[in-house]
C-alpha cells in the first residue's frame, strides 16, 4: 500500500520517527501507528530485537478538499471559497462555492468542472478508499447549466437554421406563404364536426399524393400558386415557392398553364427544389 | 501549466518522484508529455482513459485563460 510506511528503531518512537521521515506529511494528514514487533532488550546485545512498526496515513478528506481548491485556484489564478457539507448517507462531500473568486473559477472551467469534480474525487480516496467520499460541486452556475441544456441545445438546433433559411431566401412573401397554408390545413384536423374515423377511410400520410387529407393539402397548393401568380402578373417580377416534392411542383405546374404571361420552371436541387413563376410578356 | 499538470497527477500515484513532465511548445500547439512509473500508468490513465481525459479537459480549460494555444497531453 502506497499509504503505509514502515520504520524499525531502538524503540517504538524512535521507529516512528523514521518512518514519517520517508513522508512530507501534509497538515491534512494524520497517521495510525501499529506496532509490528516490540523492542526487546537482549542479553549483552544478544537476542535483542528493534521495534518495527507501521505507519498509515489517514487524510482529513474535508481539509484536503479544502488544500487541493486552493492550490487548483492558485494555477488559475484565483481563490474560491466553499463550505463544505458531508452528507452520510450518500457519502458525499458537497462543496457550495460562493463569493466572487468561485464564480470566475466556474467561468474558466466551464463545462470541465465536472471533470475536475471527478479528479477531486480520485485524489481524495485515493490514500483510504474504505472512506469513500463522492466530491460533489454546487454552485448556482452549474444549476443552471445542467437544467437548461438540453432543451436549449435542441431547440437551438431546430430554430436557428430553419430561420436562417428563410431570412435568406425571403423575398417578403415566403413567411406570409406559409402562414396561411397551416391555417388552412389545421382547422379541419382539430374539428368536431369533422365525421367520425371510420367513414374517412384509411388513414394517409399527409405528404402522401392521394387521399383526403392531402386532398386539401393538393387544394390548397393550386389556389395558393393562382394567387401568386396573380401577383406575378401585377408586379411582374419573378416570385418562388416554398421547395415542394414532384408530384406538388407538377400540381403548380399544370395549375398555371391556364394563365397567359405567366411561365413556371423549377430551380435548385433535391430537397430545395422549388417552383419559380415568373412574368413572361 | 506543467506545474497544475504535476499537482493534479503527483495526488494519483503511488510514486509521485518518479513523475515527470516535459513542455513542448510549439507554434500553435503545447504538448505535455507524461513520464511516470510504470506500475503508475494505469493511475494515470483510469479506466477507459477517464482520469488522462479529465485532465486534459482541466488543462485545456485552465491553459484557454492566457493564450489560444492548443494543448497535448501524452502519456509515454
Amino acid at each position: 500500500m502506497s499509504n503505509e510506511f514502515f520504520g524499525t528503531g531502538k524503540t517504538v518512537q524512535l521507529a516512528t520517527q523514521l518512518a514519517l521521515k520517508q513522508v512530507a506529511l501534509k497538515d491534512f494528514e494524520s497517521y495510525d501507528i501499529k506496532v509490528l514487533q516490540e523492542a526487546k532488550k537482549g542479553f549483552l546485545g544478544f537476542g535483542s530485537k528493534d521495534a518495527k512498526v507501521a505507519v498509515t496515513l489517514k487524510a482529513d478528506k474535508e481539509k484536503m478538499s479544502e488544500y487541493l481548491i486552493s492550490e487548483i485556484g492558485k494555477f488559475l489564478g484565483v481563490q474560491p471559497k466553499f463550505d463544505k457539507e458531508f452528507k452520510q448517507d450518500k457519502n458525499e462531500l458537497k462543496m457550495i462555492f460562493n463569493g466572487d473568486d468561485s464564480d470566475k473559477f466556474f467561468e474558466i472551467l466551464g463545462r470541465s468542472s465536472k471533470k475536475l469534480e471527478f479528479l477531486l474525487t480520485t485524489m481524495l480516496n485515493k490514500t483510504d478508499r474504505d472512506n469513500y467520499v463522492k466530491a460533489r460541486f454546487n454552485h448556482p452556475s452549474l444549476a443552471n447549466s445542467n437544467r437548461k441544456r438540453n432543451p436549449r441545445n435542441s431547440r437551438d438546433d431546430q430554430d436557428k437554421p430553419f430561420r436562417k433559411k428563410t431570412e435568406n431566401s425571403n423575398d417578403g412573401e415566403e413567411r406570409s406563404e406559409r402562414a396561411p397554408r397551416n391555417n388552412q390545413e389545421r382547422p379541419p384536423r382539430n374539428n368536431q364536426d369533422r365525421p367520425p374515423r371510420q367513414n374517412r377511410g384509411p388513414r394517409r400520410d399527409k405528404n402522401f399524393s392521394s387521399g383526403k387529407i392531402s386532398s386539401v393539402r393538393e387544394d390548397f397548393i393550386r389556389s395558393n400558386a393562382k394567387k401568386m401568380a396573380k401577383k406575378v402578373l401585377d408586379s411582374q417580377e419573378p416570385h418562388a415557392l416554398a421547395p415542394m416534392n414532384s408530384y406538388e411542383r407538377r400540381l403548380v405546374h399544370t395549375a398555371l398553364k391556364e394563365f397567359d404571361n405567366i411561365a413556371t420552371k423549377s430551380e435548385g436541387d433535391d430537397k430545395d427544389r422549388h417552383i419559380v413563376i415568373e412574368y413572361s410578356a | 501549466m506543467v506545474e497544475l499538470v504535476k499537482f493534479v497527477l503527483s495526488h494519483l500515484v503511488d510514486h509521485p518522484d518518479q513523475l515527470s513532465i516535459k513542455e513542448i511548445e510549439g507554434e500553435t500547439t503545447t504538448v505535455y508529455e507524461i513520464t511516470a512509473a510504470k506500475s503508475d500508468l494505469g493511475k494515470i490513465i483510469g479506466k477507459q482513459g477517464k482520469i488522462i481525459n479529465s485532465v486534459r479537459e482541466v488543462v485545456r480549460a485552465a491553459a484557454s485563460k492566457d493564450s489560444n494555444k492548443k494543448i497535448q497531453i501524452e502519456v509515454i
